[in-house]
């Protein structure tokens, strides 16, 4: 292998790894989120000369996908679930104002269907474009401008009627699904 | 536009999510180091990321439903499980249990019937905060699979939790025996000792239609070597096939399609004993001798090695007398996040496998109670 690759691929490395492996937590939780990270940059590895610039995009597509073949829905539910009580936790240890309101985000965004609850830490939290998320999501951009709007206003909604209860009623009803099926090549 | 709600929840990501943050460098170091010694492919070869064609999970389902326990576990006073023997002794008659498990599972009659039924009582022990005792938070799963349509129904029901052991019992006793319990400060984290009952059944088609449990495809099944080194080769050749992942994932994914072939799926009586061989082969096998399982049913168990340094040993516990799987436990192997060392995190106790002729009792949906979906997709 060149030498110039290797140092393209440890530079993509140090710019992105980061970003990945906290997209994956915020939609998996950190039980999967260093195997996926892991995969993730051996696809990149092995595709170095298919990586565009900005690669993050791209590594965030590899990422999803792996997450999506590896870990079934049921399964994202159930460590998302514990990854996101580790967030609200401390929130809620301290009884300032803004941490009440940040408490009442995170609550609110773990009402939002998993679709929404992605586009919206894309955005708000991994900092893309309506074009680079959409990219990742694999969608046209308008199409992701309409869905993020809709996320938008389902988010402050959720935020504003604050309702607790409800929340975490839903995350209650997920995290006892901790049936994990796998395998949808054998159907 | 301080006040927009994107903004907002820009502000109240977690720390740890932090886009800036630096990878540590030991985790970057390993990992660039094992990464870059993969294969490459030709540039600009078109190649996909990754076919569909052999699926499998991160972590088994058991590890990953025991995970969401770990990470909010409080420490147990009373670990219902004693320590672990010292593993220098135990390694090779780990081993030997395997092999008497699996001359005794190739004896049992070759099933027949309509479906692969498989019904599970499943439970993870949580301290009730403030108290001094332990609850088993238990649940229930049942399965059906069709192998010849590939179809698949399941059943999910929470059974209600109980005190974990005796001394658990009379502290629960102590405190006014009361019938449910607040896990965390999150609202609604309350178990009850009745239970909710079932919480959502699902049947072939449907929106929420789940595939038949396992990473080996079930139509492979009959085709799968019931010698255990040919057994190993053709599975880590079907895992290769569709993973460039380092040897050693390889070979634990490998590890993970026994265990489920031992386990859970509908391996004729010789190719589980394949699997169990399988397993008998792989290095760290303890052996934990006689145990009695969670319905107080005798058997004899092993534990395999935890995959990563950090990660809760398995547990498997054979019939005696048939060589047919028990259950399994997850057991911590370190302290740490709210468990201690040695302590059982969780268990799956296998009480109905079978195949039977009877159908499912119901083929549609539970309706679904979660989030609105949006429909413009």
């Amino acid at each position: 292998m060149a030498d110039s690759d290797a140092d393209r691929f440890t530079a993509i490395y140090d710019g992105c790894r980061q970003r990945v492996w906290a997209y994956v937590v915020s939609r998996a939780g950190r039980q999967v989120a260093d195997d996926v990270v892991n995969e993730t940059f051996t696809v990149a590895w092995r595709r170095l000369g298919d990586i565009p610039e900005p690669p993050l995009p791209w590594l965030l597509v590899v990422a999803r996908n792996i997450l999506r073949d590896t870990v079934r829905a049921e399964a994202r539910r159930v460590s998302f679930t514990a990854e996101w009580m580790s967030w609200v936790e401390p929130a809620e240890a301290d009884i300032a104002e803004e941490v009440s309101e940040r408490s009442a985000l995170l609550r609110a965004l773990a009402t939002l269907p998993e679709d929404d609850r992605e586009l919206l830490i894309l955005s708000a939290w991994q900092g893309l474009t309506p074009a680079q998320a959409a990219t990742v999501v694999g969608c046209s951009p308008l199409t992701l401008r309409v869905r993020l709007h809709r996320a938008r206003r389902r988010l402050d909604q959720a935020a504003s009627a604050s309702p607790p209860v409800a929340a975490a009623a839903a995350l209650r009803h997920e995290s006892t699904r901790a049936r994990i099926a796998v395998g949808e090549e054998a159907r | 536009m301080k006040n927009d709600v994107l903004h907002r929840l820009t502000t109240a990501r977690p720390a740890h999510l932090d886009p800036g943050l630096p990878t540590p460098s030991s985790v970057r170091d390993e990992e660039l180091a094992t990464v870059m010694s993969g294969p490459r492919a030709p540039l600009g070869a078109r190649v996909t990321v990754r076919s569909r064609r052999w699926g499998r999970p991160l972590l088994s389902g058991l590890a990953l439903a025991t995970a969401a326990a770990v990470v909010a576990l409080v420490v147990t006073d009373t670990a219902p499980e004693k320590p672990a023997p010292p593993s220098s002794v135990a390694s090779e008659s780990g081993a030997r249990i395997l092999l008497a498990a699996a001359s005794h599972v190739e004896r049992q009659p070759v099933g027949s019937g309509r479906y692969w039924y498989v019904e599970q009582h499943m439970g993870f022990f949580r301290k009730v905060p403030g108290e001094v005792y332990t609850i088993d938070v238990r649940s229930e799963q049942r399965y059906w699979t069709s192998t010849d349509k590939n179809t698949y129904w399941s059943q999910y029901l929470d059974s209600g939790a109980r005190p974990a052991t005796k001394a658990d019992e009379a502290a629960w006793r102590a405190d006014g025996s009361p019938t449910s319990w607040k896990l965390s400060d999150a609202p609604d984290e309350t178990v009850t000792y009745a239970g909710k009952g079932e919480i959502e059944h699902d049947a072939p088609g449907g929106k929420a239609d789940s595939g038949p449990y396992g990473e080996v495809p079930l139509r492979l099944l009959p085709t799968l070597p019931t010698d255990a080194k040919a057994l190993r080769e053709r599975l880590l050749a079907l895992v290769d096939k569709d993973h460039n992942g380092p040897k050693r994932v390889l070979d634990r994914i490998v590890v993970n399609c026994a265990i489920e072939l031992a386990t859970s799926l509908p391996s004729s009586p010789a190719l589980r004993a394949a699997a169990y061989r399988l397993l008998a082969a792989e290095p760290g096998v303890r052996s934990l001798g006689d145990i009695r399982d969670h319905t107080g049913r005798a058997g004899y168990a092993v534990a395999l090695p935890s995959p990563y340094a950090s990660a809760p040993e398995l547990r498997l516990i054979f019939d005696k007398s048939t060589g047919m799987p028990l259950g399994t436990e997850t057991v911590a192997t370190r302290s740490g996040d709210g468990a201690r060392e040695g302590e059982t995190l969780s268990y799956t106790t296998i009480t109905s496998m079978k195949w039977t002729d009877e159908a499912p009792p119901f083929d549609t949906d539970t309706p679904d109670p979660g989030p609105e979906t949006p429909s413009d997709r």
